[in-house]
């Protein structure tokens, strides 16, 4: 059975009313008629603030269980070599000592930071002893951490000779987190020799590790054959399940906690090998083990977002009607490094040609960080850009704004002309390299498309209503800082029409047994606000059925409002929300049963024709940068990132994602580098000192924009917003240094020295 | 080598060091013995030794003044205070980051300034009082920098929350009219890798105007 529901879809200025049909149980979609009360609207604190900000807060790192040894790394220091042999004789007989294990199969070592061995101790220092007492015979050959062109150039039309895949329309088709095949639509060749207008150029990004202030790690126990960890993961069932293999235990013997966890940006989506044999310590010695990385060893091994050579060529009409567009470009890592470009989704050009390959290189292996790939893309996409509208004489947001196109669940005008407006570009717009000495200043924009968010994944949630009218609501993900717990209560609250402070909010332990996907491609609060949505919604219904009954009336007929259930046809019908739920022990004439209800529930992926644009969320970033010629300094003054995520659901939280990824923007295209040195193949500033990020007072004033996007994807419109703001900031960065200087600088980051170069230019 | 090797005779008792090299027997040791055997042949000697004492390269007992509280433990003299605070005594608010001073996540107080706990040896503060950020705010009642960065929202993961929290405290308790600039200069040494330095600017402005310096 269904039921049809009319909502009104869009986003302000571009409302459409459109029917959907929901399956009987579903609760009704939440669309810009709906009067909201929370979702969206006020500011509330995270719900885990108080534990966060007063150190009570346990993350993996701090847990410490009696009785517990500390275990650390043997490394390679070689970038190439092959692990003859490892004497692990005079580090066993250290004091403290407990176990040494090897890594099982170690043959060779293929980069600097290649853990040989695991090292167990009663304390922390006895291991890091013993670990320089254990032996390794290494045989070391050349190796390769500078990333060079190979000699032989290929000179084929973009796209040829490598994998290729056809994409005929638009529409992002999810295909993987990481995989980003190469992609073209049209004739590449003939629209290139049919254009006004090309410009091409090379453009360079570093291997940028995510360093997240809390090192990757675990930590162990065993009880009767059951194995407790804890881990630092933005994957609690991919992690339980890595646990268990390690341990040798069936999944449903292991549990797995993350209360809380210290950033993870795309690193930490399982255990690391090392976990592993620190689980088998614990398991041989009956100790629990604490097996944390140093900063150096997570810093240098656990994951950085790949480098990047981008050929990229842009053609366009003489009106600015882009008319091709090419990306020919290496990753750069060890391997499986990917690019992902926005040519394909970002701008309406009828023919693309993109593809990728990865230059390897003696380094650790590359994670996902912060939407994989398409930083570095928007930055070469975006600044080839720049250089057309300058070559076409025209202001840089006319030649964006000439190739977006409208649709009401497709916001990208409106966004850009927000964005402006917000900004004041049309006031602040000079040709570039007009801006005179000593302080040049400069503004740019870039857009950003993200395909993934949508929520298609599914997510179990439960809910449960106590006859005290509290409720609990829990499902099986992990908090990675952006807020997720106050988001679930958010919605619990807004769904059921009750107060915040009645909703108690469990993730972040297996023990729940609620499925929710893995925190990756910003797939998370899509998936689970319309779980929440559906699990209280139908805990609800359940509530009212005495009620109903005894009002001689249906389900249907009621509301909760203010904490105020009623019959929506008779207004003398009324009871309090504690009332009600006191029905739970037994209404009068019923059996009684337990003292709560509770209901499990999962989200659904709607999609209503015409509506829909997919998966995309889209965002447009404005920066205003200060170039001083003197010292080469860039200072990034102000950004104005308008994003949507369908509909926001907790909105400072979500305010707050949004500067968290510009921060980190900034930071990538202002200071970040992985730099390794070339004689000895090992990185040089593997650790915070030598390694810079972003610091307080070089954050740039930042202006959130919200835009309320209403597309009934799900039950409660939302999608996310993890990735998004990182993807276009490093770009805005690099159009408005150009237009400060007049030359634009194609290599990430935009440091002094190349800043001093370019103007001797 | 004659500092490691029993610091200043004393004159009425105990061991000259002329006197204990004689000990060891007829300057058969090299001089680079010395200093070890010093310690490790004849441990009852060095401590029949008045002040000051040779702590380690083993545990020494020290007596740690946290929070109140009276803690007498064994560390090792090279465990940093950090270390000791999080490994020995379970007190986990003040994190390991950077381990290098670069980050401020580690930071407490030693007699109310604000210091990294991962700089600092534990032997080295055996008599001062030492501030984590468990005791930052008075039982359930924050402080009200902790409250500005709640309301703010200036957290996300939380690692580094703790540290600009004390350092935040640490600024406006010494000077309730410190500017805002005067502030965020304090905050300069404190790292987040999420971003929350918009937050963070507008948790310093809502401190300030909790503790009166609304100038």
């Amino acid at each position: 059975m269904t039921k049809q529901q009319k909502i009104t879809a869009g986003h302000e200025g571009h409302y459409k009313e459109v029917t959907i049909s929901l399956p009987d149980d579903d609760p009704e979609v939440w669309g810009a008629e709906k009067e909201y009360t929370l979702v969206g609207k006020k500011r509330i604190p995270r719900l885990d603030a108080l534990e966060k900000v007063t150190g009570k807060a346990k993350y993996t790192h701090d847990i410490n269980l009696p009785n517990m040894l500390h275990a650390v790394l043997v490394t390679s220091p070689h970038a190439n070599a092959r692990v003859n042999s490892v004497d692990t004789s005079e580090a066993q007989a250290m004091p403290g000592v407990v176990a040494i294990e090897v890594i099982p199969g170690i043959g060779n070592a293929n980069y600097a930071g290649t853990v040989v061995a695991v090292v167990a101790a009663e304390t922390i220092q006895q291991a890091r002893d013993a670990a320089r007492k254990v032996k390794v015979d290494y045989e070391p050959s050349s190796f390769q951490v500078i990333p060079e062109r190979p000699k032989e150039e290929n000179n084929d039309p973009p796209g040829r000779g490598r994998t290729q895949s056809t994409k005929s329309n638009m529409a992002g088709d999810v295909e993987g987190i990481y995989a980003v095949p190469a992609a073209s639509r049209g004739d590449i060749d003939q629209a290139f020799r049919q254009a006004d207008v090309i410009t091409e150029g090379t453009y360079t990004t570093p291997m940028t590790p995510h360093q997240c202030l809390e090192t990757h790690g675990s930590v162990a126990q065993w009880k009767n054959n059951q194995l407790t960890a804890w881990a630092s993961t933005q994957a609690l069932w991919n992690t339980r399940g890595d646990a268990a293999n390690a341990g040798q235990v069936p999944i449903s013997q292991t549990r797995l906690i993350c209360q809380y966890m210290g950033g993870g940006f795309g690193s930490k989506f399982g255990l690391e090998n090392y976990d592993g044999i620190g689980i088998q310590i614990a398991k041989k010695t009956g100790r629990p083990v604490k097996m944390m990385a140093d900063r150096w060893v997570d810093a240098a091994v656990c994951g950085y977002k790949p480098g990047t050579i981008m050929d990229v060529r842009v053609g366009a009409k003489q009106d600015g009607q882009l008319t091709a567009m090419s990306l020919n470009a290496y990753a750069i890592s060890s391997q499986n490094g990917s690019i992902d470009t926005p040519m394909l989704d970002g701008y309406t050009c009828p023919n693309v040609s993109t593809s990728t390959s990865n230059l390897s290189l003696n380094v650790a292996e590359p994670r996902a960080f912060r939407a994989p790939g398409r930083p570095q893309g928007t930055f070469a996409l975006e600044l080839a850009l720049e250089e057309l509208a300058v070559n076409l004489d025209m202001d840089p947001l006319d030649l964006r704004l000439k190739n977006v196109s409208s649709h009401p669940t497709d916001a990208r005008e409106s966004i850009l002309e927000i964005g402006a407006q917000r900004f004041g570009w049309r006031a602040k717009f000079q040709k570039h390299g007009t801006s005179p000495d000593p302080i040049k200043r400069g503004i740019g924009l870039a857009m950003c498309t993200w395909n993934y968010g949508s929520g298609a994944n599914t997510c179990t949630a439960r809910c449960t209503i106590h006859k005290d009218g509290s409720v609990e609501v829990a499902t099986g993900t992990q908090d990675l800082g952006t807020g997720i717990r106050t988001a679930m209560a958010i919605v619990a609250a807004e769904s059921l029409g009750i107060e915040l402070t009645r909703i108690h909010v469990s993730i972040g332990d297996t023990d729940i047994g609620l499925e929710a996907p893995v925190s990756w491609g910003s797939i998370s609060t899509g998936a689970i606000a319309p779980a929440v949505r559906t699990a209280t919604y139908q805990a609800q219904r359940r509530v009212f059925e005495p009620i109903a009954e005894l009002w001689n009336t249906t389900v249907d007929d009621l509301q909760c409002k203010g904490e105020i259930v009623s019959s929506k046809t008779d207004q003398n019908k009324t009871m309090s929300w504690e009332q009600v739920a006191e029905t739970i022990t037994g209404a009068p004439g019923r059996i009684p049963g337990p003292p709560m209800i509770s209901v499990i529930s999962s989200n659904r992926h709607l999609s209503a024709a015409g509506v829909n644009t997919g998966a995309q969320m889209r965002g447009a970033q404005f920066a205003e940068v200060e170039v001083d010629t003197v010292t080469g300094q860039v200072r990034c003054t102000k950004i104005v990132a308008v994003h949507e995520c369908g509909k926001a659901m907790a909105r400072a939280q979500a305010e707050s994602q949004i500067c968290g990824g510009v921060i980190m923007g900034v930071s990538f295209a202002l200071k970040e580098e992985l730099i390794m040195d070339p004689n000895k193949g090992r990185p040089m500033n593997a650790n915070m000192e030598n390694y810079k990020i972003l610091g307080f007072s070089e954050a740039p004033e930042i202006e959130p924009v919200l835009i309320d996007l209403y597309d009934p994807i799900n039950c409660t419109c939302a999608k996310g917003l993890g990735e998004p703001p990182h993807i276009p900031t490093a770009a805005a960065i690099g159009c408005a240094v150009y237009n400060a200087l007049g030359v634009p600088i194609r290599e990430l980051p935009i440091t002094p020295y190349k800043v001093l170069q370019a103007l001797q230019l | 080598m004659s500092a490691k090797n029993g610091g200043q005779p004393s004159k009425k008792k105990g061991l000259s060091r002329r006197s204990f090299i004689k000990g060891l027997g007829k300057g058969t040791l090299a001089a680079t013995t010395i200093s070890t055997g010093a310690m490790s042949v004849s441990p009852e000697k060095v401590q029949a030794q008045p002040v000051p004492q040779i702590s380690g390269p083993g545990v020494t007992p020290v007596t740690l003044i946290i929070n109140g509280t009276t803690y007498e433990i064994n560390v090792e003299p090279r465990e940093t205070l950090l270390e000791v605070l999080r490994n020995r005594l379970d007190i986990t608010g003040p994190k390991l980051v950077c381990d290098r001073g670069s980050c401020g996540a580690c930071t407490v107080y030693l007699n109310g300034l604000p210091v990294y706990a991962c700089m600092t040896l534990a032997i080295e503060v055996q008599t001062v009082d030492i501030t984590t950020i468990e005791a930052l705010a008075q039982g359930d009642n924050l402080h009200p920098v902790q409250e500005a960065i709640v309301e703010a929202d200036a957290i996300q993961c939380g690692f580094c929350t703790p540290g600009f929290a004390m350092s935040m405290a640490a600024a406006l308790e010494r000077n309730p009219s410190a500017t805002h600039q005067e502030v965020k200069q304090r905050l300069t040494g404190h790292l987040c890798r999420c971003g929350t330095y918009v937050q963070m600017d507008r948790a310093i402005d809502l401190a300030r105007q909790k503790m009166g310096g609304t100038s």
